[in-house]
């Protein structure tokens, strides 16, 4: 029973319509994933396996937590790109008619899921926290060798819509000094406009 | 709150020092080695050792570059730091090849006193150390040793003129030791130095450099009896050998050349060239010329060179050969051999010009580093056999591995013992196999050509001899009658009867009723050993096939669980029937698959696949190919199979199952292959027609091709053990590689061909035609 409540506590989301590594990884933005549980063998539909696919995600998503399911035993994905405890049969989810072993198989992950899903939150708020230092340095037009590290942070908060998406040229630093002449030059000529 | 800060200094016991610089040199010949490297390092051209037995005291000395008292202090003194750890070019272009600064420990192993000499450019010292003084619980920097300036020289202070070998002292004094070098003498030596341990270290030191370096490099080695001759050490050589392989490694290309001089042919070449089937091309390599062959790193099967540049040159090198197979492969004579991988070692490992101990040490566990033994017990099949690969022997295998300093991924162990394993030395061993079967390849190619040869020539010698013997008992026979003509006329008739006229001989009827009994009885034989050879193969295939679908049965499994779990909770929890029934038909959806997988693995072994009887190819294949097609469907592959209707085959039903198993099986690990990019379609085509004299089967699919290992000689996927599953470089490989070697050995069987032919052409795709004909049908 105690499965059948924690299983409550988690939002199962498909991702499918997918047929390159990018189109996945823009699904998980777009569907807000926290912790992902992907397939070992995808060759046959995409031409490349779930390690490899985890290996992709993690080189953009390096925080999101991702698990690999296999129907074979763990120890035949040999190409060492996930590590052996991120790696789970798919026979987990059979609890055998509520055996208790199985059952408590299941919640030990579903805990796992659960937790590796709030880490993930946690790293999104504080991320979104120092990202908000920044763009108040940014405003200062004090930003200087935290630029790439702001660049960086927009890119993740955006694309999993915490922050508002911006324009391109908006990001860099020379925008604000551009904008504040441009503002500059405007009162200018309105105040001599105003004089004539 | 942080009050008074101080810095200590790190220091060691002298005990544990020296414990732990005997550790790195722990047998004589060790030591020895380490005093011969010193010497070679500081780029002298003479290294003398010389054991007085009357005095139990060793000297040694070389005319080296000798030491300055600033190399003494810093380098010299201080443990663990070399000299040679950044620059290690020796002035006269040597490369020093000892960086972990503990080599002077071999003096410790040596001796308990030791008295140096050493002369630089900038005149001698003599440095005294008692390394009893390293004893107790005394502190590294409290162990002190003596040091004076002097002007002695080198002879001078061995004391040459009191050496009782004065011939080989008067050598030695031809040298050049005037100038620069370091000499030791060494007290209170820790061995026995009998014959026994000069013997070994002899045996040794001939090994520590290979020929070629002897030139600019001698090392005298002698105690107060050695003869001159002895007392000058000669570099092992091979100088007889039957097969030479040279081989370089130059950034992604493997070049290999194979030198053939193991065959005699007496006189007959013409005869054994034409009879024995060798081209012009093979016959000129029978003649000496080398055969050359070059090879990318991906067609031996390696992503990338990680080690960088090397070479080296090995022996074949028979140590015995009886005479039925002197005879029959034109062996060359090969009386008097010994057994030189005793004198001479294994394989070698050199690194810049010096030994890498202890590869290819006769009588160490590393002798066979490249485990040839157990290659040879995995693959024991004789030069000439037709099915099975000849492996060499470790000790028919000689030869020298010459790698750098330069090299990258081959660090020396810290204890000196060899090369730290790693990925370099994985590819080193890999490689150095990979050369080693391209040689055993050429030498069964000519072994079999000489078998088949000898067995044709065997047959006709015994008609012959056949033949001559029943005419010659004709011809007794008929003189015998002729002389018994005359006197029998004059007998009475029963006396004439009672004594026929025929030669004493076995009634024919009996004797062909024996010898047709006899062939039954081997026959029967034979087709037994036959039946439960093709039940092996069967077998073999069966778990090819259930291991190639085990994620898919794996799968079934895990989601009939799925279904019948779902189906317990809906009734338990939820008290849904309908959601339960649903659950349990989609289950049994799923069961209705496995009676599939058991129409291609179980049943393949049912008794009467296991008799031979004349088949209608069509007619037999039905059911198997419509289980193929389900299974594959669901694998998301198209099959399209094609069969004359009137082939008729004289065959055993797994047999013609076990082909085209395995090309399934193989081509469905290609689709599962990860690329760059997706397989655009899974496809099989498999088209079985008639021939004259049997049938052919044209098998492509629409996969990702051999691997470049295979691509340039796709024949190689016939050898037992070649597997391309799991294509990613590495060791891991879950492919059985049996498949192949299976299909191959069943076609020979049918006395068919294979022909892999477009393998070679085409970028993608996997391609065999086979024909089975001859005797079977």
């Amino acid at each position: 029973m105690m499965n059948r409540h924690s299983l409550k506590e988690l939002e199962l989301v498909l991702i499918d319509d997918c047929e390159t590594k990018q189109d996945i990884l823009d699904k998980i933005y777009e569907k807000q994933i926290d912790v992902l549980l992907i397939d070992y063998k995808m060759v046959k539909n995409y031409g490349f396996n779930g390690t490899t696919l985890i290996n992709y995600i993690n080189d953009s998503m390096r925080d999101i937590q991702c698990f690999i399911m296999t129907a074979v035993d763990t120890e035949q994905i040999t190409d060492g790109l996930v590590a052996e405890r991120d790696k789970y049969s798919k026979s987990i989810f059979d609890t055998e008619g509520a055996d208790q072993k199985k059952e408590a198989e299941l919640s030990a992950f579903i805990q796992i899921l659960l937790e590796s899903a709030k880490v993930f939150q946690v790293r999104r708020q504080q991320k979104l926290g120092r990202y908000r230092e920044l763009l108040e340095k940014k405003h200062r037009g004090a930003l200087g060798a935290d630029e790439e590290e702001f660049l960086e942070l927009y890119k993740v908060l955006s694309s999993y819509g915490m922050v508002e998406k911006l324009p391109k040229n908006m990001l860099c630093s020379e925008f604000e000094d551009q904008l504040r002449r441009i503002l500059e030059l405007g009162s200018a000529i309105i105040t001599e406009h105003k004089t004539e | 709150m942080r009050k008074r800060v101080r810095e200590i200094g790190f220091d060691v016991d002298a005990y544990t020092a020296r414990l732990i610089g005997r550790e790195n040199v722990s047998k004589l010949e060790g030591a020895v080695f380490e005093i011969v490297k010193n010497a070679y390092d500081a780029d002298a051209s003479v290294c003398c050792l010389y054991y007085s037995n009357t005095e139990d005291r060793v000297y040694i000395l070389d005319n080296g570059c000798g030491m300055k008292e600033e190399i003494l202090h810093t380098h010299w003194m201080t443990i663990g730091n070399s000299s040679k750890k950044s620059s290690y070019i020796t002035k006269n272009g040597r490369i020093q090849t000892g960086a972990k600064g503990i080599g002077r420990f071999a003096l410790d192993r040596m001796s308990d006193q030791c008295d140096m000499l050493t002369i630089s450019a900038e005149g001698g010292l003599e440095w005294i150390v008692n390394w009893r003084d390293f004893d107790g619980s005394k502190r590294i920097s409290e162990v002190k040793a003596r040091v004076y300036d002097t002007d002695a020289r080198l002879l001078e202070h061995v004391g040459i003129e009191r050496w009782k070998n004065r011939a080989v002292a008067a050598e030695i004094e031809k040298c050049n030791f005037s100038e620069t070098g370091t000499a030791f003498c060494l007290d209170h030596l820790h061995d026995v130095w009998n014959e026994k341990t000069m013997s070994s270290l002899r045996n040794h030191l001939e090994n520590l450099l290979p020929p070629d370096v002897i030139q600019n490099f001698h090392i005298w080695f002698f105690d107060d009896m050695t003869s001159v001759e002895n007392a000058l050490v000669t570099s092992a050589n091979v100088e007889s050998y039957d097969y030479r392989i040279d081989f370089q490694v130059i950034a992604d290309l493997v070049d290999i050349q194979i030198t053939r001089n193991e065959f005699d042919f007496r006189g007959e070449e013409q005869e054994v060239y034409k009879e024995a089937g060798f081209d012009e091309l093979e016959q000129a390599y029978l003649q000496g010329k080398k055969k050359e062959e070059s090879f990318t790193m991906e067609e031996i099967g390696e992503k990338e060179n990680v080690i960088g540049d090397f070479g080296g040159v090995l022996y074949f090198y028979k140590i015995s050969a009886n005479k039925k197979d002197r005879e029959r492969f034109y062996y060359k004579d090969i009386a008097g051999r010994a057994n030189l991988a005793k004198e001479f070692g294994g394989i070698k490992l050199y690194r810049d010009q010096f030994r890498v101990r202890p590869y290819g040490e006769y009588g160490d566990n590393d002798f066979d580093w490249l485990e040839l033994s157990a290659r040879r017990n995995r693959s024991p099949a004789g030069l000439g056999k037709e099915k099975g690969n000849w492996r060499v022997g470790s000790e028919q295998m000689l030869g020298m591995v010459l790698i750098s300093r330069k090299n990258s991924n081959l660090e020396d162990a810290a204890n000196r013992n060899g090369i730290q394993e790693g990925i370099g030395f994985s590819q080193l061993k890999r490689i150095l196999l990979f050369v080693i079967a391209e040689f055993e390849r050429d030498r069964q190619s000519v072994g079999r050509k000489l078998a088949r040869y000898a067995d044709k020539k065997d047959h006709l010698a015994a008609e012959l001899e056949k033949m001559r013997q029943l005419a010659e008992e004709r011809k007794k026979w008929e003189t015998e009658q002729l002389a018994r003509q005359q006197p029998e006329k004059t007998k009475s008739p029963e006396v004439q009867s009672s004594k026929s006229s025929l030669p004493p001989s076995a009634n024919p009827e009996d004797v062909m009723n024996l010898v047709a009994n006899m062939e039954q009885k081997q026959e029967e034989e034979l087709e037994e050993l036959r039946n439960e050879n093709k039940m092996l193969q069967t077998l073999a295939t069966t778990g090819i096939i259930t291991n190639m679908f085990m994620h898919e049965i794996r799968t079934s499994t895990n989601n009939i669980g799925l279904e019948l779990n779902a189906a317990y909770e809906a009734i338990e929890y939820d008290n849904d029937v309908e959601y339960a029934l649903q659950n349990i038909l989609r289950a049994i959806r799923v069961k209705k698959n496995f009676s599939s997988w058991f129409g291609i693995t179980i049943e393949s072994i049912k008794k009467d696949k296991r008799k031979r009887r004349k088949h209608n190819i069509q007619n037999m294949l039905e059911q198997y190919m419509n289980t193929w097609n389900d299974i594959l469907d669901k694998s998301g592959t198209v099959l399209l199979y094609e069969c004359d209707p009137d082939i008729e085959l004289l065959c055993f039903e797994f047999d013609i199952e076990n082909i085209i198993s395995n090309l399934i099986a193989n081509s469905l690990a290609s689709f599962d292959r990860e690329m760059d990019r997706k397989l655009e379609k899974r496809e099989i085509n498999l088209e079985i027609c008639r021939l004259e004299n049997g049938l052919s089967i044209n098998y492509q699919d629409s996969g990702w091709g051999l691997i470049p290992k295979y691509k340039k000689r796709p024949e190689l996927i016939l050898e037992p053990f070649e597997s391309g599953h799991h294509y990613d470089g590495g060791d891991e490989d879950d492919g059985t590689g049996m498949g192949m070697w299976i299909v191959n050995r069943t076609i020979s069987e049918y006395n068919g061909t294979i022909d892999l032919d477009r393998n070679r052409k085409e970028e993608t795709g996997f391609y065999v035609k086979i024909i089975l004909g001859g005797r079977n049908v």
